[in-house]
């Protein structure tokens, strides 16, 4: 895949840039699994820049386009939210297989193990935690309609815990089997339905650790901006990288492995965000149902053959992890 | 009626092929899928000894908590769960719950079982 792309690359950035570009160095990153991350060079006279192309595949589904994450990208950026510098997006034409854009190359950790390796060493768990949170209170602090591009909105209708259960019913009716555990975790969210937010706001919805570029110096940069929802409750943000499954058997540190929950929120709390700690846990414990369902659906790809992946066709067997997580949070008191 | 080796053990014997010798001369883009069928392999070999045992505890627990013997009580629960509205009911359900989840992680990831937290 990297060396298919040079062509398109070289001619599209001469193009954009007015001057001869060299491409070299292509690599594909190991983050994204249906989009394709390359890293490059591109030279033009005697500057060489480390970019990285993002290219959505023709016939992926799409979530946002690659115009509409550029756009939240670049309102992000200003608002002081940690993510690379978007130089040039394609929505059209052929060059490289799909749209794409091209944003600065950050160096750091992605894979999720060696991020928490990383931070074990420098000792920064504490510090992750903290400058997540104050990344995110700072998405939070956006008004939507800055975007240049709508980005995606609710596929439910009503506020945004409601609209969240809505569509977890109808992903489990899509089922072929029915799970009690995951009913049980269906009562338990209906039983305790939040009140809305005082005020909906940009919900990134996958700040987990594996999206994130560590340095040894901290958080560089949020990655993945295809799900961002234009509104949502901030609390579905902040509990979705608290998650068991994005700490990599750090399990007694909540966020991501790095750290618990107090400089994460007090990170949050600092860049200006209203943490609700009972909102907090009602959307940890959906998106653990969630994600439970979720790895059921990448194994119903495979049984109906369109995602012939062994990757995907083990994701089924992974579904008892997420049960036990859930009934871990549903506790009954 | 097979002669030996029983499952289990051929697929021992498959886990160890892929993760010990195979995995190691792969192209790089193929290693993550061979992990994968490693540890898939290995996880069929524990579903193989632990699978049927598993299921008959499952189905005791499942019926006790019914009340009654019905074809499929994995169904029945969930059935009983998304129409009824008894917050007692679902306090008993949720430790039968978790003796099977366990059961399940002891075939699908032993161990993950062993932190009660949040």
């Amino acid at each position: 895949m990297p060396v298919e792309v040079a062509p398109g690359l070289a001619h599209y950035l001469s193009e954009a840039w007015g001057q001869d570009v060299t491409i070299s160095n292509l690599s594909q990153s190991t983050a994204g699994a249906r989009r394709h991350n390359i890293l490059f060079d591109a030279t033009a006279g005697d500057t060489t820049h480390h970019l990285v192309a993002t290219i959505v595949p023709f016939g992926e589904t799409i979530i946002n386009g690659v115009d509409a994450e550029a756009a939240v990208r670049d309102v992000a950026e200003k608002y002081g939210v940690a993510v690379p510098h978007v130089h040039l997006v394609r929505t059209d034409g052929d060059l490289v297989g799909g749209p794409f854009f091209i944003s600065e190359m950050v160096p750091g950790e992605t894979v999720p193990r060696r991020v928490l390796r990383l931070v074990e060493e420098q000792g920064i768990g504490e510090t992750v935690a903290r400058q997540l949170g104050e990344s995110l209170a700072r998405l939070h602090s956006i008004e939507p309609s800055e975007v240049a591009v709508p980005l995606r909105t609710r596929e439910f209708e009503g506020p945004p815990a409601v609209a969240a259960l809505a569509g977890l019913r109808a992903q489990i009716d899509l089922m072929p089997l029915r799970r009690p555990a995951w009913e049980l975790g269906l009562k338990w969210l209906e039983r305790r339905l939040p009140d809305p937010p005082e005020r909906e706001t940009i919900v990134h919805s996958d700040t987990r650790n594996g999206n994130l570029i560590v340095g040894e110096d901290g958080l560089r940069a949020v990655l993945d901006w295809e799900g961002t929802l234009a509104s949502g409750d901030p609390m579905q943000d902040l509990a979705w990288p608290s998650l068991r499954m994005w700490r990599f058997r750090n399990d007694d540190r909540e966020i991501g492995g790095f750290a618990g929950r107090d400089p994460f929120i007090a990170g949050y709390e600092a860049a200006g965000g209203n943490y609700d700690a009972g909102r907090f846990h009602w959307w940890k414990v959906e998106g653990t149902l969630r994600w439970s369902v979720g790895l059921a659906g990448q194994t119903m790809g495979f049984l109906e053959g369109r995602v012939p992946s062994i990757v995907m066709a083990a994701s089924g067997r992974r579904v008892p992890e997420l049960e036990w997580d859930l009934l871990m949070l549903i506790r009954p008191s | 009626m097979q002669f030996v080796p029983e499952a289990a053990d051929l697929l021992a014997a498959i886990g160890k092929l892929l993760d010990e010798k195979v995995l190691n001369v792969v192209p790089p883009d193929l290693q993550h899928q061979v992990r994968v069928a490693a540890h898939l392999s290995t996880l069929l070999e524990r579903e193989a000894r632990l699978g049927p045992a598993g299921a008959a505890r499952e189905r005791e627990l499942l019926t006790g908590l019914l009340g009654e013997e019905v074809d499929n009580p994995n169904d029945a629960l969930a059935a009983r769960l998304r129409d009824g509205d008894d917050e007692a009911f679902e306090a008993a359900a949720w430790p039968a719950l978790v003796e099977i989840a366990r059961m399940d992680l002891a075939i699908a990831k032993p161990g993950h079982d062993r932190y009660e937290g949040e």
